[in-house]
């Protein structure tokens, strides 16, 4: 099936009504109608349609234009990448070794040489038992900016311009629960009773049973040919660490504390074991499960790929039941807000860092970047996806759950569980909101009171839309 | 070629039971659930069962990537 978009002979819509439209959706083999620009059969209609059948539909119904759908992308302004040298000398590996502050060498660390970050050129690896990892490098010489990530119960690491001819040596800092991340920084230490009475979805990569800061009310796993009940991680840390920004209940120094930790977190695991991507079905089938549970927020820290019917289809369904829909706005380097969190009604949230809240050698203090707000310390994280935004939330160096400790992680997907957490509050917190039942119009009046009592940090609306969530 | 197509029931409450039936008898359902069925059929195929079933949207199975929460290496060095 390709995609086309239906259009009378001029313009936009038709003077008579749909009668064409209605005609060629009448006969056998006709177009699926995907999206309809004013009101079923009013005006220009996207179809798709098997290439075949689209010429016995121009035949069939000639004052129909039948256009095929053109894809259109930012104009972003990216350097040409120079090709490699085709003969090179073989280089000997790049030798990272990681050890921790104490020396005790770190394994299964994931270190990022870039040679040229703006390319995005360079290797990847994980750090074995004995604290290393060698990374081909080609004939490159100087490494533009190296990464450590991963690395459990550290904060991450970033150092630029080192030298890749000689063996490296990396100690990465220890997490203190005492440091006040982003979410510490903006919410402080919630009470635990933060959010009580609020069921919310994660659907994502699962979430850990097992951590001690967090308490798993239950859940599904959505996916194809998998146990139903294996709602914990699929081998990914991705869920367990939105799971924590919501609703952690650890206390430092021992542990985390969430935007509201006393509302009912259920996992709906949407990727399957050890894979890193989630099929519409599974997503759909992972909505679908959450407004049968009696959700009445679902966290969708995924996106992208580009719209998708069945999705959307679940989304607006889920509105229909009144459960909340929020989801991150995408880490395409500051590209528009990515589906499903541009559809309307679902809560579109950017990722904010702060100066301050996480060591200046944390990978987070790359994505620094203007236009600056009101304190020069706040930012919206260069890899942000911007435009159609509803708020902003702290989404870079967010130190979370992960399966077995803890980890600081950058990403819109951070975000969007700390604005989760702030709508638990709204409605826990609200005796009128609290004693309703689910519906459209409580949740307009959650989202209302979510854009009314945003704090306006100065950004552009693009980047922070009614400010930060709170 | 066969391909994979998410079909969602837009109807409310459960998809009817005669319709799946329906899909069931021409198509190759690969998993469930109560307003959906993931199949396996060429693009003609589903688009002859749902031109009687009005209620009914498609879309190919798709899938999206986990989120990146570090900057991905896109090319060698």
């Amino acid at each position: 099936m390709r995609r086309y978009v239906l259009l009378p002979r001029r313009g936009l819509r038709w003077p008579t009504g749909a009668r064409h439209l209605e005609a060629a959706m009448a006969e056998p083999g006709a177009p699926r109608v995907v999206d309809t620009l004013v009101g079923p059969g009013g005006g220009a209609t996207l179809v798709a349609i098997a290439p075949g059948d689209v010429e016995t539909l121009r035949v069939r119904e000639p004052d129909l234009r039948v256009v095929p759908v053109r894809l259109y992308r930012p104009a972003l302004v990216r350097p040409e990448v120079a090709r490699p040298p085709l003969e090179v000398a073989a280089a000997p590996p790049f030798v990272v070794t990681v050890v921790s502050a104490d020396g005790r060498v770190v394994t299964g660390a994931t270190v990022s040489a870039f040679t040229d970050f703006a390319a995005r050129r360079g290797a990847r690896g994980r750090t074995a038992a004995d604290g290393t990892v060698e990374l081909d490098l080609g004939a490159a010489d100087v490494v533009e900016r190296l990464y450590v990530h991963g690395a459990l119960d550290h904060w991450s690491l970033l150092r630029r311009r080192v030298r890749a001819g000689r063996p490296l040596r990396l100690a990465l800092r220890p997490l203190d629960h005492r440091e006040v991340d982003g979410v510490a920084h903006r919410y402080g230490m919630a009470r635990l009773s933060a959010g009580r009475g609020v069921r919310i979805a994660l659907i994502d990569t699962g979430v850990a049973l097992d951590h001690g800061d967090l308490a798993v009310a239950g859940g599904r796993n959505c996916v194809t040919g998998e146990e139903p009940e294996d709602f914990g991680p699929n081998g990914l840390e991705h869920g367990t660490h939105v799971a924590g920004i919501v609703a952690a209940r650890g206390r430092p120094p021992s542990g985390r504390r969430g935007v509201a930790p006393g509302a009912e977190i259920r996992s709906y695991r949407a990727f399957g074991r050890n894979r890193g991507e989630a099929t519409n079905f599974a997503l759909a089938k992972a909505l679908d499960a959450a407004v049968g549970d009696g959700c009445d927020i679902v966290n969708l820290s995924v996106g992208g790929g580009g719209p998708d019917p069945v999705v959307r289809a679940a989304i607006e369904e889920a509105q229909a039941a009144g459960v909340l829909v929020v989801a991150a706005a995408g880490n395409d380097d500051r590209g528009p807000v990515s589906f499903p969190a541009n559809l309307a009604d679902v809560v579109a949230a950017s990722a904010l860092g702060r100066t301050g809240t996480f060591p200046a050698s944390a990978g987070g203090a790359a994505e620094r970047r203007g236009p600056y707000g009101n304190d020069g310390a706040d930012f919206i994280a260069a890899f942000s996806n911007v435009g159609a935004i509803d708020v902003t939330a702290p989404g870079v160096a967010i130190v979370s759950t992960v399966p077995g400790g803890y980890l600081d992680l950058d990403g819109t997907s951070m975000a969007c569980p700390a604005v989760v957490g702030v709508l638990a509050r709204v409605i826990s917190g609200s005796r009128r909101l609290r004693s309703q039942a689910r519906s459209p119009e409580r949740a307009a009046a959650a989202l209302t009171l979510l854009r009314r009592r945003a704090e306006p940090l100065g950004f552009p609306s693009s980047l922070e839309g009614e400010g930060l969530a709170r | 070629m066969n391909r994979r197509f998410v079909l969602r029931y837009r109807g409310s409450g459960r998809a009817p039971s005669g319709e799946v039936a329906r899909i069931e008898a021409t198509l190759h359902v690969l998993d469930r659930a109560p307003r959906m069925l993931l199949v396996e059929g060429s693009g003609a195929g589903i688009s002859r069962v749902l031109a009687g079933l009005p209620r009914w949207v498609a879309a190919e199975e798709a899938t999206v990537p986990v989120p990146s929460t570090v900057p991905p290496v896109r090319r060698p060095a």
